[in-house]
C-alpha cells in the first residue's frame, strides 16, 4: 500500500515536471500563439516587456498587456499597464507550456501494471504459484512438471501425492529438481521422493489416481473429439500444452459439459490417459471460501482439525461439487456407466493419469464428463495396458537451498525432511536414478501440507454465513458463486496464459 | 536481460550542460527573459560556456562570467544549448518505483518489469533530450529562438556584463 501511495505521489510529481514548451518568436504580433498567456515584446534596444492579459489593440497599432518592462540587463524598468507601439518592437514572443508527450508510455505502462497488481492481489493464484512447485528437466530446462499435495490446506488434510514428471527423460544417474514456494503460503514438506518404474521398451507408465502403476503399450489418440463448442481433437492428441478448456457456467459453477471421443478398436486390457489441470476456478472457490470465513479462518481450520470426519466431509462435499473428470464407457448392456475419476488438484502443473477400463467396456467411444471451465485438458489417449509394476523409491539429498529474507530472515536452510519454506523459497533436491536411467519413468512423491496466509484485503467479504453455506449446501453456494466468479473469469484466465507459467 | 541492460545504456539520458539550478523550469520561460545555457566547443580545443545572448548564422554570442563573448561560426566545432528544466529525474525515479511494484505480480514479474525498464529508459532518455539542442545537428539560428536576445545583439547600446542568475521562484 505504501509503494503505491508513493507511485501515485511520484507520478503527481512527474506530471507536474514534465512540462514542454512551445515558444514562437514573430516579427508581428499576429504570428505568435494567441493561447500563451504572456507575450515578450523584445526592443531593439535589447530591453524586453512581459506582459500578461495582453492583446493587440482594434487599430492594430499597440500591444497592450500588464506586466513588466526590463531593460537589456534584464533590471526591471516599470510595472503596470503598458501601452507598446508595434512599431517599436523587434520581435513578439509566445510561450505555451504542454504535457510532455513522453510520459504517454509511462502513463500507459502505470495503467497496465496498476491493472496487474490488482489482479494479482486479488486473485493471487493468478501470478503466484501455488502448493510446492517442482521444477523438473525436460531435456532442455528445468519446467514446472509438479505441484504437491495441492488438496492438503490444513495438517488433518495431509496426503501422499503422486505427479508423473511426464516430459523427464533421464539421460544420466543424477537427477536434480527444484522446490520452491512462489505463493503466500506456509509449506510442510515431510517427503518429497522419486519413484523410478521401470517402463517396457517403447511404452509408458501410468499411474491411477490410487497410486498403482501400470506398463502402457503406445498412446493412441483419439479418431475423434467432439465438445460443445466443436472439433478439439487437435487439442487433447499429445502432451504438447494446447489445451482444451472452456469457461464456466454463469448460473451454476458446478454445471456439467460432455466430451466425446472415438477410438480406433483395439485389444484389452485397456486404459484411458489423461492428461490435465484444473483452471483456476477451484482456486477461486478456497479463496472465497477463506474469505468468507474473514477474520474466524482460523476457528474454522482448528474445527477441521478437531471436528473429525464430520468437518472433513464438509469440506470434502464442496470439492466433489465441483468434481473431477468423469470417464464414462458402454457397458456390455450398452449403457453409459462411469469406470473412473481423475480428480488432481492444482492449476498450475499438468498431471497425467490412467483410468483403467473394466474388462467388457467397450473402449471405440468414450465419454468425459466435468465440471464447465473447470479443467484444462491436454491429452486424451487409449493405452493398452501391460503388467502392474512396482516403483523404486528415491529420497534427495538437499544440495542447495536459497531462503527469501523478506520473511523470518533470521532462519537456517532445512538439511533434511520435514522442511518448512516459505514465500520465495527454493531448494534444489538431488537424486541418484538406477542403472539405466532411460528405462524408467519418474514420478514426484510427495507428502505434508500447507497453510494459506490470510490476505488483508479478503476480510472484506467476511461472511460466516455463506462460509457455512459452502460446508452444509455447496451446490447452492456454488451456483450462488457463479455471477461473481463470471466477472472475474476472464481476467483471471488472461493472466494465467499470459503468464505461460508451465514453461512451454 | 543483458541486452535490455544495453540498450536502455545506449539509449541512456543526454548529458546536460547547464549547471545545477540554473535553468528555469517549462512554466518560468513564460515569464523570464534570460537565454538558455549553452556550452561552446571551439575548433583546436577550448569551450566556452553560459548563457546564449543571441545567435545568427555568423555565430553566437555567449554571456561568461568575463563578459559577452561573441564566437564566429567558422571557429565552433559543436554546440550544446540547454533551453530549460525537464522531468526525467521525476521520470526516473516513477519509473524505479514503478518496477519494484512488479514485485507484487508474482510470476508475471518477468514480463512487466522489463517492460517498466524499457518504458523508463526511452522515456527518460526522450525527456532529457527535449530541451536539448544540438549544432551542428541544427543551425545557429535555431538556437537564437532560446537567446536572451532572439532579435541579436542590441546595437544602441551593448549591456553591462550580465551575468544571468540562479533560477528562482
Amino acid at each position: 500500500m505504501r509503494a503505491a501511495i508513493a507511485v501515485v505521489l511520484l507520478v503527481v510529481l512527474a506530471l507536474a515536471c514534465t512540462k514542454q514548451v512551445k515558444r514562437v518568436v514573430a516579427p508581428s504580433a499576429a504570428g505568435v500563439d494567441r493561447e500563451s498567456a504572456f507575450i515578450k515584446a523584445h526592443m531593439r534596444d535589447g530591453g524586453v516587456y512581459i506582459l500578461g492579459h495582453w492583446r493587440v489593440d482594434p487599430s492594430g497599432l499597440y500591444l497592450v498587456g500588464d506586466g513588466t518592462q526590463l531593460d537589456a540587463s534584464r533590471v526591471e524598468v516599470k510595472r503596470g499597464w503598458f501601452t507598446v507601439p508595434v512599431a517599436d518592437v523587434a520581435l513578439f514572443e509566445s510561450n505555451v507550456v504542454q504535457n510532455s508527450n513522453s510520459i504517454i508510455g509511462m502513463t500507459l505502462v502505470t495503467g497496465a501494471s496498476a491493472a496487474l497488481t490488482v489482479i494479482c492481489l486479488t486473485h493471487t493464484k493468478s501470478c503466484f504459484g501455488s502448493c510446492p512447485t517442482f521444477y523438473a528437466p525436460d531435456g532442455d530446462r528445468l519446467v514446472l512438471q509438479a505441484e504437491g499435495f495441492s488438496d492438503s490446506v490444513a495438517p488433518s488434510l495431509e496426503r501422499r501425492d503422486i505427479d508423473a514428471l511426464f516430459r523427464t527423460r533421464p539421460r544420466g544417474r543424477d537427477l536434480e529438481l527444484r522446490l520452491t514456494n512462489e505463493a503466500l503460503e506456509t509449506h510442510v514438506i515431510k517427503e518429497a521422493n522419486l519413484l523410478a518404474v521401470p517402463a517396457p521398451p517403447g511404452g509408458r507408465v501410468l499411474a491411477t489416481e490410487q497410486g498403482t502403476f501400470w506398463q502402457a503399450r503406445a498412446l493412441a489418440p483419439p479418431r475423434a473429439c467432439a465438445a460443445p463448442e466443436g472439433d478439439c481433437l487437435a487439442a487433447v492428441r499429445a502432451v504438447d500444452g494446447s489445451e482444451r478448456f472452456s469457461l464456466a457456467d454463469e448460473h451454476d459453477l458446478a454445471a456439467r459439459e460432455t466430451i466425446e471421443l472415438a477410438f480406433p478398436p483395439r485389444p484389452g486390457p485397456l486404459g484411458i490417459a489423461l492428461g490435465a489441470r484444473q483452471t483456476l476456478l477451484s482456486t477461486y472457490v478456497l479463496y472465497q471460501g477463506l474469505a468468507f470465513m474473514g477474520r474466524s479462518a482460523g476457528t474454522w481450520l482448528a474445527a477441521l482439525e478437531t471436528g473429525g470426519r464430520q468437518a472433513l466431509a464438509g469440506r470434502r462435499s464442496v470439492v466433489q461439487a465441483l468434481g473431477g473428470i468423469e470417464v464414462l464407457a458402454k457397458n456390455a448392456t450398452g449403457d453409459w456407466i462411469v469406470v473412473g475419476e481423475v480428480n488432481e488438484t492444482g492449476p498450475l502443473a499438468e498431471d497425467v493419469h490412467l483410468v483403467p477400463l473394466p474388462p467388457g467396456a467397450r473402449a471405440e467411444r468414450i465419454r468425459l464428463r466435468m465440471a464447465r471451465g473447470h479443467w484444462r485438458l491436454d491429452l486424451v489417449a487409449l493405452a493398452g495396458l501391460g503388467a502392474r509394476v512396482e516403483p523404486v523409491r528415491l529420497t534427495p539429498q538437499v544440495r542447495q537451498a536459497r531462503l527469501s529474507r523478506e520473511f523470518a530472515p533470521e532462519r537456517t536452510p532445512a538439511t533434511g525432511f520435514p522442511m518448512v519454506t516459505l514465500p520465495g523459497d527454493a531448494y534444489l533436491l538431488g537424486y541418484q536414478l538406477p542403472q539405466h536411467p532411460e528405462g524408467y519413468e519418474l514420478f514426484l512423491e510427495s507428502r505434508g501440507y500447507y497453510l494459506e496466509w490470510m490476505r488483508r484485503e479478503w476480510l472484506a467479504d467476511e461472511d460466516p454465513l455463506r462460509a457455512a453455506q459452502l460446508v452444509v449446501d455447496p451446490a447452492a453456494a456454488l451456483r450462488r458463486l457463479a455471477p461473481d466468479f463470471k466477472r472475474h473469469e476472464a481476467g483471471m484466465e488472461e493472466a494465467f496464459w499470459r503468464s505461460r507459467y508451465a514453461g512451454r | 536481460m543483458r541486452v535490455a541492460s544495453l540498450l536502455v545504456l545506449l539509449v541512456g539520458c543526454a548529458t546536460n550542460p547547464a549547471p545545477s539550478g540554473t535553468l528555469r523550469t517549462a512554466e518560468a520561460m513564460q515569464t523570464t527573459a534570460y537565454g538558455g545555457y549553452i556550452l561552446v566547443r571551439l575548433r583546436g580545443g577550448g569551450e566556452v560556456r553560459g548563457e546564449l545572448l543571441a545567435a545568427d548564422d555568423h555565430g553566437v554570442t555567449v554571456n561568461t562570467p568575463r563578459g559577452p563573448h561573441t564566437i564566429p561560426e567558422p571557429k565552433i566545432d559543436s554546440a550544446r544549448l540547454a533551453a530549460y528544466q525537464t522531468g526525467e529525474v521525476g521520470l526516473t525515479a516513477w519509473g524505479a518505483l514503478g518496477t519494484a511494484t512488479t514485485l507484487s505480480h508474482g510470476f508475471l514479474l518477468v514480463f512487466s518489469a522489463p517492460i517498466w525498464i524499457f518504458t523508463t529508459g526511452f522515456t527518460g532518455a526522450s525527456e532529457s533530450r527535449l530541451a536539448l539542442y544540438d549544432f551542428p545537428g541544427r543551425s545557429l539560428r535555431e538556437l537564437a529562438l532560446w537567446a536572451r536576445y532572439p532579435q541579436g545583439m542590441p546595437v544602441v547600446a551593448p549591456p553591462p556584463p550580465p551575468v544571468m542568475p540562479k533560477a528562482g521562484p
